[in-house]
């Protein structure tokens, strides 16, 4: 053989093995989807307001002083359910609990997709509540953040 | 493991009362100017008692701020 042939090759060979460790290194520190990336769960929280009929009220959650895996930013995922005029009973629970009366089936807690980043460490949800009845009624809604471990200081 | 504080708030605003209790780093907030009320000086019992009477309507703004300006 030519020895610049094999001089080639084991250029080749070298070329293949350093794109592999790349590879790797990539795929190790890859933040998003990675199983080695672990998540907690928020301990709850609640919260009860009255909405007068056919009113619409809105809350804010505010999280604050939490920092993330990805720049100033954090991936989150809010978990929420909402109860009408009975605290945590299922029956009462939104949209489908079995004893909501025709009254209480015209309340809806909407758009609670709707969040933005604020400061530095800090996320905001919006939750519209809307009472299309004509009685009043209470919302009490349950709520837990999910996000990455060790991102939560409190 | 100590046990984690829960802060227990009363908010007053256009609407009437509303309540929330919290862990952690989370503030519930409504719109427009509202009053809110640090209730976490309230025993367990007060706070329950206090939480049943705002649900059941038995509490104007006054008769609230009165009971928690009681307890401190």
């Amino acid at each position: 053989m030519n020895p610049s042939d094999q001089r080639f090759n084991d250029r080749l060979f070298t070329r293949i093995a350093g794109l592999e460790k790349q590879m790797k290194e990539i795929k190790t520190a890859q933040p998003v989807g990675a199983k080695s990336v672990a998540f907690i769960d928020s301990i709850e929280n609640s919260f009860a307001v009255a909405v007068g009929a056919n009113s619409m009220w809105w809350r804010d959650l505010r999280f604050y002083g939490i920092t993330g895996l990805l720049a100033n930013s954090f991936v989150s995922e809010l978990g929420m359910r909402f109860y009408i005029d009975n605290d945590n009973n299922e029956n009462y629970r939104l949209p489908l609990g079995p004893s909501l009366t025709s009254g209480q089936l015209k309340c809806h807690a909407a758009s609670w997709q709707d969040h933005h980043e604020g400061v530095v460490g800090e996320k905001w949800y919006h939750i519209p509540l809307i009472n299309g009845d004509t009685a009043a009624h209470t919302f009490y809604c349950h709520f837990i953040l999910t996000l990455p471990k060790g991102a939560v200081s409190s | 493991m100590s046990k984690p504080k829960v802060t227990k708030r009363v908010q007053i605003d256009a609407m009437g009362i509303s309540y929330s209790e919290t862990i952690g780093n989370v503030e519930i907030l409504g719109p427009g100017d509202f009053e809110s009320l640090d209730t976490d000086h309230l025993d367990d019992k007060s706070w329950n008692d206090l939480k049943r009477d705002i649900q059941t309507g038995k509490l104007d703004n006054a008769k609230v701020k009165k009971i928690i300006k009681a307890k401190q």
